[in-house]
């Protein structure tokens, strides 16, 4: 391998070519401080860009920009300089950025923790970045009260210590195969389209709101209409709301980002050269566009078969349009045709064969969720009770249903709550729901619930309708009292009539909003299953070759974020179909705007407010009830967010569980003291560091000892161990305590006539066996020598059997 | 190793565990390594991620499985038929080195020969293995070069064990995939030490790096070092020593850090054996299985408390060293064996030091001749070592085999002494776990490591657990034609119908109660992998309320 000479910091270093400026340093004993930098490991820097600690940053002569020395590899007579001023500067912010959400305490000295007085030993690499560099002043620190994870034996997992590195999460994926752990933020891992929620908050709390904007964008081509309608399991994960106040309004952060944002997010957007395949996508709501959007992004011909006269499915028929603007809807449909995508309207298809026939290579079905089921109670057919699905749907394409003055919905969802607040709308005067459980089990948004008692709507819980009759023109709606029983299959507890104990109510309409159905087209030849849905495999792929399905007409009637997941899981099945490599990923924001961790002032210990109409000016009009968010609130609340990244085993599994090989190479891997063994837990720094080689098999990797107390306190794998190169495994790290077992033996033992052992000096013992084998020279004797012993121990053992006792009879147990 | 030294003239790993991430293509056979050598699993993974091409040959589904490219399924015990099978597929294909046998390999014709017996059809039925699953490893082995076999315990520990190994020997010569970087034949061992203890002559028919005690100028060149006379024929083998020691012939035994009862097949043979000795002397860290038959007990110091050397898999000398004082009044092993052998008069005892030692190891050994205390501190050194300004060999025979050229042997498939019937109709195979290490004495010790694994678990699949009314966590009686054990059921489909599968770290299930002590001809390494049990469930008793 060819030589290089460099020059860094005025000193001259030869290295092999390919070597990265970051190691010849270190070869050259020029220490660069570098955090999420670990041997064995591809450079962070390389791979996920926007994680990289950034510490690392070197000026090389004659270029302008500072450069990651991770990751710049040497050449002839390159001039680095490490310390020069600039970069103490960008060094000082990213570090200040790293541990603006740090335990104070660690950095600052005072009271500490068991786990802050742990010392790292060879590892306790934080410590050295931060005294070279230079620390100061932190903000103040907001305790995340992330939960302390023990599900090892060997060590503790400490969340609220972690700088984000990843170096642990990599070296069990890269250097040991296992996967065991992940990272992941609770909010992001609850999102099913999996949008970056930390960074677009960081952006938003950095004042960027389009940066915000992009990094949303990156996962769905409806961020103005989910900051609107959508459910947010991301603000039920957050750890804000579990463990400090509340959680963080994350679906309003969205939307904020997605009114205040102008279009650069589309300058970095993918859009693929032409593959000359054709998909057509039946229905054009949530899933059917968001699987066109992504599919015509991979260059793929797309037309979007749509039945009714306007585009967006449940989100423009189901959605009221004081919740979702049409021209927020509109304008985001804009942009997915802006993309190619051909949006064909009053076009129902009845026949996928006609569609492969016009020379389509695939199909998506996002059929949704359409028919409405009717009360299934007597005069449940009688003018005036609707099913909601086709009342929401004739409301929402224009038409001016009257609803009279008394209007009862009967049902617990969003849909009974839309129903019953578009009625309000529409001219009644009394709205009612009737819903045969109570609030506790109400399937619809508690905030939607909320918004309509705020407009007067009557909720009355553990009733369930048993007849309806018309007098007049008048319905009687008839109903029985219900009480909880015993748990159904869905855990929640079934109602149960009340005998006697029915009440009538005189209505004018009725609406029933107890479910939808997905109306499959017998010409699709489509394989159904139970709940007449559509059925597919885990890749969405339908019976039918050739044909993907997502959506409500999949899963039953779902979410807005779950159809739209469902439809980029869509796209990337049909793109693998198609020939393609099914990578729909972007990315629409350059890795260095988006950095680490917010620096900012401490968060506001006050929660967001954020504004709407008053009940009596919204309920004759159908104008959008939530208020646009000033920039002010918007980034308070984001800098609510405690970035509270969590590494753990997958799906809440638990280390074992996760065929963790509990080899401990996460734990040496930590810079920091997120990770710690326990055997070290407020011990202290070590009295001495020993180099030695494991005494298990017979890889013989080479261990540093840590003595505190005469006793071992960590063993630490040697990463200049010829053989095991820094790792080691469960029995080598953490099996070593036999050495202080109190079972061990301390002094000679002769066994006495009775059969039991008694202590001896060492004296009596050699006397007795002096006395003894001096009678059994030649070959009476035989010796058993240990592939445990040292090389001298065993030299001497054979000579001694072979010279003194005069015989051959050596070996030992484990011959190979 | 007796099977390598006959092959190749030496009995170690000929290329070292860094070149593993170097080859195209990895053969393991007979070896768990993820589970019992972690880190050269690593390199293994290294390997696989750099695009070469694993296979696994192994009747169990090890974890090694799964980043496989091809699995072979073989019986246990049909190891021979199946790298024979290979090597014929691989001549009958043209796929073999032609130059590297003509010129660096003898006893090619007779081996030729034997090939004959072994053609795809009969091989596939003896394994049990599909022909052109076999038919693609030996292509994809063949022409994946540099290649190298990683092999362990699951090879040597049969009675034809040594067959196993000429058979692997034979495959690497026949395609030239010996004698180069990350080319070769590599047996991982199982212990810290084995490798050392073989070349501190601690065998009965060798002194230091493999002098023969029978050779007159290996015998007289000791003679003169040590001053004394020796003796010229070779002692016992380890199992021939029980037989002794049961026949009476052997009256007294000293053992150091070893713990047969556990170990050793046939446990309760090798209990009553040591019975009968006149005079055991025991030295070890803990009051083992073992030292509770001695009449002296002597406490050693643990390897954290003494300095010394350890030879590893790769033949790397490597430097032990005192971390902590003795615990109690325990001392190095090499201090309390010279002490009485000072007493006893003995000459050629007062090292004042474990370098001391070293130095008269490399006087009397040439493959240590260049190692000293001195250049380890500067980093480890892989032997063959002659001179002080020697450098240590990374990989073995380039150009040149140890002895002089590679020598193909013609085998014959031989099936295990013991087969299953009636009355035993399973077959028992054993291993390792992660969490446990050989007899339990050290990691049984091990508060976490017990937390993970706590008691010995039967492998049994699911179709063989079925048919014995057995569920996965029953307690269970496993038992052969020498002893029985109790344990807790698995079932698992890792294994194949018809075999089950023990560790031997638990004393309270001592698994070697039940294996066999049929021993390799050559090596007297007994048949650990194969014995025939059956298994019972055990109807535990409920107690009246």
């Amino acid at each position: 391998m060819k030589e290089i000479v460099l020059i860094i910091d005025s000193r001259e270093v030869r290295v092999d070519e390919g070597t990265t400026i970051l190691k010849a340093a270190e070869k050259a004993g020029i220490y660069i401080p570098a955090l999420c930098n670990y041997p064995g490991l591809k450079p962070l820097a390389e791979v996920q860009p926007d994680r990289a600690c950034r510490l690392c940053v070197v000026e090389v002569k004659g270029v302008v920009e500072p450069q990651l020395a991770c990751i710049t590899p040497v050449a002839e007579r390159m001039v680095v300089y490490t310390n020069k001023l600039r970069l103490q500067k960008l060094r000082y912010h990213s570090l200040r950025l790293m541990l603006s959400r740090y335990p104070y305490t660690f950095v600052k000295g005072g009271d500490v923790t068991p786990y802050e007085t742990s010392f790292k030993g060879s590892n306790g690499e934080l410590q050295r970045a931060i005294d070279h560099i230079g620390l100061d002043e932190l903000p103040t620190y907001i305790p995340k009260k992330l939960p302390i994870r023990e599900d090892s034996p060997f060590w503790i997992r400490d969340n609220n210590y972690c700088i984000l590195c990843e170096r642990c999460v990599r070296v069990c994926d890269e250097i040991r195969g296992a996967r065991a752990i992940e990272f992941a933020y609770p909010c992001h891992k609850a999102c099913p389209a999996g949008i970056d929620i930390p960074r677009y908050l960081r952006l938003i709390a950095r004042g960027r709101p389009s940066a915000s904007l992009a990094v949303i964008r990156e996962r769905v081509p409806f961020p103005g209409s989910l900051g609107r309608v959508c459910v947010h399991p991301c603000e039920q994960a957050c750890q804000r709301g579990k463990e400090v106040d509340k959680p963080l309004c994350i679906r309003m952060m969205k939307r904020y980002a997605a009114d205040n944002s102008d279009d650069s997010w589309k300058k970095r957007a993918r859009k693929l050269p032409s593959t000359g395949k054709k998909v057509a996508v039946v229905g054009a709501g949530p899933a059917g566009l968001t699987a066109a959007y992504y599919l015509a992004k991979q260059g793929h011909e797309v037309t979007v078969f749509e039945a009714l006269n306007e585009p967006g499915g449940m989100m423009r028929v189901g959605i009221p349009e004081y919740r979702l603007p049409r021209n927020i809807l509109g304008g985001e449909i804009e942009d997915i045709k802006s993309f190619g995508v051909e949006i064909k309207l009053n076009t129902k298809v009845d026949s996928l064969d006609s569609l492969f026939e016009q020379g389509c290579n695939a199909v998506f079905l996002g059929l949704g969720s359409h028919q409405g089921m009717s009360l299934g109670v007597e005069g449940d057919n009688l003018p005036g009770v609707i099913e909601s699905a086709e009342f929401l749907r004739r409301v929402n394409l224009g038409e001016k249903i009257n609803v009279g003055k008394e209007v009862g919905v009967v049902g617990g969802g969003n849909v009974a709550i839309d129903a019953a607040r578009i009625s309000l709308r529409l001219g009644a005067k009394n709205v009612k729901i009737i819903y045969r459980r109570t609030r506790a089990e109400m399937p619809a948004n508690p905030e939607e619930v909320d918004a309509a008692l705020e407009e007067s709507i009557e909720i009355t819980y553990l009733a369930a309708p048993s007849k309806v009759t018309r007098e007049g023109h008048k319905l009687k709606l008839e109903c029985i009292r219900m009480e909880l029983g015993e748990p159904d299959a869905s855990g929640r507890r079934r109602p149960v009539p009340i005998k006697g104990s029915e009440f009538v109510t005189e209505l004018d309409t009725i609406i029933a909003a107890i479910g939808q159905r997905t109306d499959i087209p017998t010409g699709f030849k489509v394989e159904a299953g139970k709940g007449n849905v559509v059925k597919t495999d885990a890749n969405l792929q339908t019976s039918r070759q050739g044909v993907f399905a997502g959506g409500d007409c999949v899963s039953g009637p779902s979410t807005v974020i779950e159809a739209i997941a469902a439809g980029r899981k869509a796209a990337e099945a049909i793109d693998r179909y198609l020939g393609g490599k099914g990578d729909i990923s972007e990315s629409l924001v350059a890795a260095e705007e988006a950095i680490h961790f917010t620096e900012h002032d401490p968060p506001p210990e006050k929660l967001a407010v954020f504004s709407h109409l008053h009940a009596k000016d919204r309920i004759h009009n159908f104008d959008e009830v939530e208020l646009e968010v000033p920039k002010d609130v918007a980034v308070a609340e984001a800098q609510r967010c405690l970035q509270c990244n969590v590494i753990a085993p997958p799906n809440r599994l638990n280390l074992k569980e996760a065929n963790c090989q509990f080899c401990g190479a996460c734990v040496d891997a930590c810079p920091v003291v997120a990770l710690v063994e326990r055997s070290a837990i407020g011990v202290g720094a070590p009295d001495r560091v020993v180099a030695t080689i494991c005494p298990y098999c017979g890889v013989g990797c080479q261990l540093k000892l840590e003595i505190k107390n005469e006793k071992i306190m960590r063993v630490v794998p040697d990463r200049k161990g010829a053989a095991n190169k820094g790792q080691a495994c469960v029995k080598g790290k953490f099996g070593l305590d036999f050495v202080n077992s109190p079972e061990r033996l301390k002094g000679p033992l002769i066994k006495q006539k009775n059969g039991e052992f008694v202590e001896v000096t060492w004296g009596e013992a050699y006397d007795l066996i002096t006395v003894r084998l001096s009678g059994y020279k030649g070959n009476q004797f035989a010796a058993i020598s240990s592939a445990k012993c040292t090389n001298e121990d065993n030299y001497v053992f054979q000579k001694f059997t072979r010279a003194v006792m005069g015989t051959n009879n050596i070996d030992h147990c484990a011959r190979l | 190793m007796a099977g390598l030294a006959t092959s190749f003239g030496s009995g170690a790993m000929t290329n070292s565990i860094e070149e593993i991430a170097d080859a195209k293509c990895i053969l393991a056979i007979g070896t768990n390594t993820t589970e019992d050598h972690p880190v050269i699993a690593l390199e293994i993974k290294k390997a696989v991620d750099k695009g070469a091409k694993l296979i696994v040959a192994d009747p169990r589904e090890i974890p090694l499985c799964r980043m496989a490219h091809i699995w072979l399924r073989h019986r246990p015990g049909t190891d021979v038929a199946l790298l024979m099978g290979i090597c014929r597929l691989i001549f009958d294909e043209g796929l073999l080195d032609k130059a590297f046998v003509e010129q660096r390999c003898e006893n090619f014709e007779e081996f030729k020969n034997a090939l004959k017996g072994f053609n795809i059809e009969l091989v596939s039925e003896i394994t049990g293995v599909p022909a052109a699953t076999i038919a693609e490893a030996a292509r994809v082995y063949a022409t994946n070069g540099p290649a190298s076999i990683l092999y362990a315990m699951g090879i040597t520990q049969h009675s034809h064990g040594t067959d196993n190994v000429l058979a692997v020997a034979n495959l690497a010569m026949l395609t030239g995939n010996v004698g180069k970087w990350a080319s070769g034949v590599n047996p991982l061992r199982g212990q810290n030490n084995v490798q050392g203890a073989c070349d501190m002559g601690a065998l009965p028919n060798v002194f230091t790096g493999y002098q023969q005690v029978a050779g007159p100028s290996a015998r007289s060149k000791f003679e003169a070092a040590w001053g004394c006379t020796l003796p010229s024929e070779p002692g016992l083998t380890l199992s021939e020593m029980f037989h002794a020691m049961d026949e009476g012939k052997i009256k007294a035994a000293y053992i150091i850090g070893e713990n047969p009862v556990l170990s050793d097949p046939d446990a309760r043979h090798i209990k009553e054996a040591l019975s009968k000795l006149e005079f055991l002397v025991v030295q070890d860290i803990f009051l083992t299985e073992t030292a509770q038959l001695a009449h002296v007990v002597l406490p050693g110091a643990s390897f954290a408390e003494k300095n010394g050397t350890f030879t590893n898999t790769e033949r790397r000398v490597q430097r032990v060293r005192r971390a902590i004082p003795p615990l109690g009044s325990a001392k190095s092993d090499w201090q309390i064996i010279c002490e009485v052998a000072r007493r006893m008069r003995g000459r050629g005892f007062e090292f004042a030091s474990a370098a001391d030692v070293m130095k008269e190891i490399a006087d009397v050994t040439p493959s240590y001749g260049g190692i000293t205390y001195a250049r380890l501190e500067n980093g480890s050194l892989q032997w063959p070592c002659p001179t002080e300004d020697h450098p240590g060999l990374q990989f073995l025979h380039e150009g040149m085999f140890s002895r002089g050229k590679g020598k193909f042997a013609a085998l014959e498939y031989k099936p295990p002494k013991e087969r299953p019937d009636d009355t035993y109709p399973l077959v028992l195979t054993t291993g390792r776990s992660l969490f446990h290490y050989h007899t339990g004495t050290m990691t049984r010790k091990s508060k976490g490591l017990n937390e993970l694994k706590g008691e010995e678990e039967v492998e049994i699949n699911p179709q063989d657990a079925k048919a014995l009314g057995i569920s996965d966590g029953d307690k269970v009686r496993v038992i052969s034609r020498r002893g029985k054990v109790i344990a807790r059921a698995k079932v698992t489909k890792n294994l194949m119908k018809g075999v089950v599968f023990m560790t031997f770290h638990f004393a309270e299930s001592a698994t070697n109660l039940l294996t066999n002590p049929a021993l390799d001809p050559v090596s007297k390494i007994p048949e650990l992998k194969f014995c025939a049990v059956r298994v019972e469930k055990v109807v535990e008793k409920v107690p009246a309320s």
